[in-house]
């Protein structure tokens, strides 16, 4: 299918195609050199596009002149899913829409029925929730490391990241029975309380977390090869992440300061004590570095919850074919990769009405069309790493 | 929910105001455009007024589109606009615009010229419920393939109750029985 | 211990015997025995891939603090053959547009190069398979012509992908040819000759290593780079252009590919070895077991280099070449060039 929204750069100066002009203006022979663009899918099938994404390129030789997004490959439907489900059949859904930090989105969606029935959350959950959380968190941020180093092909860094990520899932399996995809934190709570030595387990992992993000951080970040390939790469201005809605860590690691943990707590957020890392540069290196940082702010925040954790039951529940009041409700956290943030609309029945997910890297691709020309594909493939997207959120 | 017309007289009609002027201090026309967002935290408008109130709300500043949603009810497609209000003291909110747009033809102005942002929400919006959006390039579908018929997400869509792909006798649904939807 | 060192030219002297006393005319005797080394040759390179590749994956998962292969056969040595097994038993699938002949050529073409490669190497005194007064020239006339074959692979496969990977790796190994033949050049003014084998020689007192360590970084970056070995395999790059110019090959035709690339390692690292390393000169052990194990611990450190380093972007790898290399390999010739002077000037002075 043809498309003119792809178009081909005119070329700001300096680019590729402004230099190949003036060559060309120079020197007649070079003129009369036969030379086209050509399109290149990157995707769906490619190993370093973090799922079905796919994104048509059109090239110059290597340099990018226009990138269009298309995505839809896993459109499973669960919008629509939704409204045929009880609320709390539709719970296990939710951690497929972004699967690398399930209970995150099963918070989000938790949050929202809560708001919408007007549930009251026992104290002891709340700091669970927090616990289990930024644990998710910290897996999720893991992944995002590997997957940006073996895109570039340090494929010890990559094993090293997720070895670590090994110990916090195995704390998640401890907490709810399933390393992925925990349907743990639901309305009115969490499902069951921590289990027996989970604070001398978390404090074994985060010693071994510590350990092997300091040889992950030693053999990545300083690397001349990486910092080459990162710094200066699929820079995004400021103004620039405002105007395409990104938020999350690719926003922060330019310059913007908006985590809703501080701006709009929620939980008990706003009784913690934490930092939120920000970064000037904007550029993949940035992206890369602000996830390392959120990691060790992230075990800050575990260990201060565990610390001040009171005891209390741990969940209000809620009849199965739960009916709430008619009505509408958005409810928003600050995901791993941005806000996610639940629309449901409910008539009154046990069903949804309407159930929408804004979905944070949904938004976030929006800026590749205007990110990507200029760059060589590596580079473009060093800045879809960076931006970290997951597929199932994107599609739902 | 507040008519638009308030909002837009204490926006100052017409002149949105440099970006940024508003959230400084509490007096002038920004100053009052901002408590009176502040106290309510939803707007109701009209389709013909949706991009000067939202560009206004643009020129003053700490507004974030954050989402475009559109819920199919009987009465027309009411499409909301989820800005993040980062100004002001006290916790960050959610400001929502509301418009609405018939069921027969569905038609909203684009503000993909006001925040880049709503390109892609745009698009999901029209893919899933039809909405279309005037004022724009490349309206076309986002999730469901491109020559995809029908809008999935609307109440009248029927979802196919026999299969599309050759599947054996015994395996097939019995005729008349009731799909997967309410 | 001088019969163990020359146990292979006994046994190749006793077959001479044998054929001379059989009354063969000597052109027949030197093709038997030319036919013979090749044998030793091939089996050489099929021995060596196996082993190759058994290291790679075991080297690799020690590093990454997992195990690695070590199901089939103890310690998963049968990996290899288990793998290559699989690889002969594949369909070889064609893309219905590809240019038939050119991608049928090409892996056959590499593979080939560098079986010949092999026969230059001086696996001991006396004991090269080919020993051309002009040695070290004609490997590295030969080694470039496996860049025609990767090209063709790129081109032939009708691939953008495949052909990206084919123009990529033109543009790098022709360029890194230059920082390597110079770097090569210093050995070559130390001493005095092309033959392989008397550089191997000329080593008895040391190592040019100790003598030519800038010379020696250059040429392990260059080889690198000709190998197309991490960190500047983008020719091959799998998070980007899928699998580079071997995207559409499968089965017997990808087995050359991967062999070839393997075998090519050894052949470069044995090239390392005998011109910085000594070759086959060292004391008390025999002069070819001197000469595998420096190979191997060549492989051992490009292996090293391969599994810790990210890849290099491509245009930052020719700005490296080109501005930083070729000038640094000229400076090294320069300082050969006054020492060698300084040295004889001394030397004679002395007496």
């Amino acid at each position: 299918m043809r498309d003119s929204s792809i178009g081909s750069a005119d070329g700001a100066a300096g680019s590729v195609t402004a230099v190949a002009a003036e060559a060309r203006a120079a020197d007649p022979a070079l003129d009369a050199l036969q030379t086209e663009e050509y399109t290149l899918n990157l995707g769906p099938q490619h190993p370093s596009t973090h799922g079905v994404y796919h994104a048509k390129l059109r090239l110059n030789g290597e340099s990018i002149v226009g990138c269009e997004n298309v995505i839809g490959y896993l459109h499973r439907g669960m919008e629509k899913l939704a409204e045929s489900r009880t609320y709390a059949q539709f719970a296990p859904y939710t951690a497929r829409f972004d699967y690398l930090a399930g209970v995150l989105n099963n918070w989000g969606y938790a949050m929202a029925l809560e708001k919408l029935g007007g549930i009251a959350v026992p104290e002891r959950a709340e700091y669970i929730r927090v616990i289990v959380a930024e644990l998710q968190r910290i897996a999720s941020h893991l992944v995002m490391l590997s997957s940006m180093v073996i895109d570039l092909n340090a494929v010890t860094g990559w094993m090293y990241a997720f070895t670590a990520r090994e110990g916090i899932l195995d704390l998640l399996e401890a907490v709810s029975g399933s390393r992925m995809n925990l349907n743990y934190i639901v309305a009115g709570g969490v499902t069951e309380d921590l289990p027996e030595e989970f604070e001398a387990k978390v404090k074994r992992t985060f010693e071994d977390l510590h350990a092997r993000l300091d040889d992950f951080d030693r053999l990545v970040s300083g690397n001349e090869i990486f910092l080459g390939r990162t710094r200066g790469i699929g820079v995004i201005e400021s103004g620039q992440a405002l105007e395409y809605g990104m938020t999350g860590p690719n926003l922060r690691a330019s310059g913007v300061d908006l985590d809703l943990r501080k701006d709009a707590p929620y939980g008990i957020y706003d009784k913690l004590d934490f930092d939120v890392p920000v970064l000037r540069g904007g550029d993949s290196f940035d992206r890369y570095h602000i996830r390392l940082l959120e990691i060790h702010e992230s075990v800050r925040l575990v260990e201060e919850a565990m610390a001040g954790l009171p005891q209390g039951p741990v969940r209000t529940k809620l009849p199965k074919a739960w009916k709430p009041a008619a009505g509408e409700v958005f409810e928003q956290i600050e995901s791993a990769r941005g806000i996610q943030g639940y629309h449901i609309v409910s008539d009154g029945s046990a069903k949804p009405y309407r159930m929408h997910l804004r979905s944070p890297s949904f938004v976030n691709i929006g800026v590749l069309p205007e990110l990507a020309p200029g760059l060589t594909i590596q580079d473009f493939v060093a800045t879809l790493a960076s931006l970290d997207i997951v597929l199932g959120e994107i599609d739902r | 929910m507040r008519d638009g017309q308030d909002i837009l007289k204490a926006l100052g009609r017409g002149s949105a105001g440099p970006a940024g002027a508003g959230s400084a201090d509490g007096d002038g026309p920004a100053g009052a455009a901002r408590t009176a967002i502040a106290a309510a935290r939803e707007l109701a408008v009209r389709p013909s007024e949706l991009v000067e109130v939202l560009a206004s709300l643009k020129g003053l500043g700490d507004f974030v589109l954050i989402d475009i949603d559109a819920v199919d009810r009987p009465e027309g497609f009411d499409v909301a606009y989820r800005l993040l209000d980062r100004g002001g003291e006290g916790p960050a909110g959610i400001f929502t615009v509301k418009a609405r747009a018939d069921r027969s033809d569905p038609r909203l102005p684009s503000v993909m010229s006001i925040w880049k942002a709503a390109d892609v929400m745009e698009r999901e919006v029209w893919d899933l419920m039809g909405v279309v959006f005037e004022g724009r390039t490349g309206l076309k579908r986002i999730l469901c393939k491109d020559d995809f018929e029908g809008h999935p997400l609307r109440k009248d869509y029927i979802l196919v109750r026999t299969p599309r792909f050759p599947v054996r006798e015994e395996l097939r649904p019995a005729e008349g029985a009731e799909g997967g939807q309410r | 211990m001088q019969t163990l060192n020359d146990l292979f030219l006994i046994v190749a002297s006793f077959f001479r015997g044998i054929m001379g006393s059989l009354g063969f005319p000597p052109l027949l005797t030197d093709a038997v025995m030319g036919l013979v080394s090749f044998v030793a040759v091939a089996a050489l390179v099929t021995v060596n891939i196996i082993v190759i590749l058994w290291v790679d994956r075991r080297v690799a998962s020690f590093f990454q603090e997992r195990l690695g292969p070590n199901r089939v056969g103890p310690f998963g040595l049968l990996q290899s053959v288990n793998d290559a097994a699989k690889l002969i038993g594949k369909e070889s699938i064609m893309p219905a547009a590809a240019d038939k002949r050119v991608y049928k050529l090409a892996p056959v073409i590499i593979f080939t190069v560098t079986m010949i490669l092999y026969g230059f190497l001086p696996y001991g005194r006396g004991m090269s398979p080919v020993n051309m007064n002009a040695g070290l020239l004609f490997f590295i006339a030969l080694s470039s012509t496996s860049t025609i074959a990767i090209l063709m692979a790129g081109w032939g496969s009708n691939n953008k992908y495949s052909l990206l990977g084919g123009m990529r790796t033109v543009a790098q190994v022709i360029s890194y040819e230059i920082p390597l033949a110079f770097s090569m050049l210093g050995v070559v003014m130390l001493s005095g000759s092309l033959n392989l084998g008397q550089i191997s020689e000329a080593q008895r007192g040391i190592w040019f290593v100790f003598l030519q360590p800038l010379a020696f970084f250059i040429f392990l970056v260059s080889a690198l780079a000709e190998l197309a070995r991490s960190p500047f395999d983008m020719t091959e790059a799998e998070q980007e252009l899928i699998a580079g110019y071997h995207t559409e090959y499968t089965g017997m035709r990808f087995a050359l590919f991967f062999m070839a690339e393997y075998a090519n390692l050894f052949c470069v690292a044995a090239l390392g070895a005998t011109l910085f390393l000594g070759g086959w000169s060292g004391p008390i052990l025999p002069g070819y077991i001197w000469f595998i194990g420096k190979t191997w611990f060549m492989v051992l450190v490009i292996l090293w280099l391969r599994w810790t380093f990210p890849r290099a972007r491509i245009d930052k790898m020719m700005k490296f070449n080109w501005k930083f290399l070729i000038p640094l390999s000229i400076l090294n010739i320069l300082l050969t060039g006054v020492g060698i002077k300084l040295y004889q000037y001394f030397t004679t002075v002395g007496r």
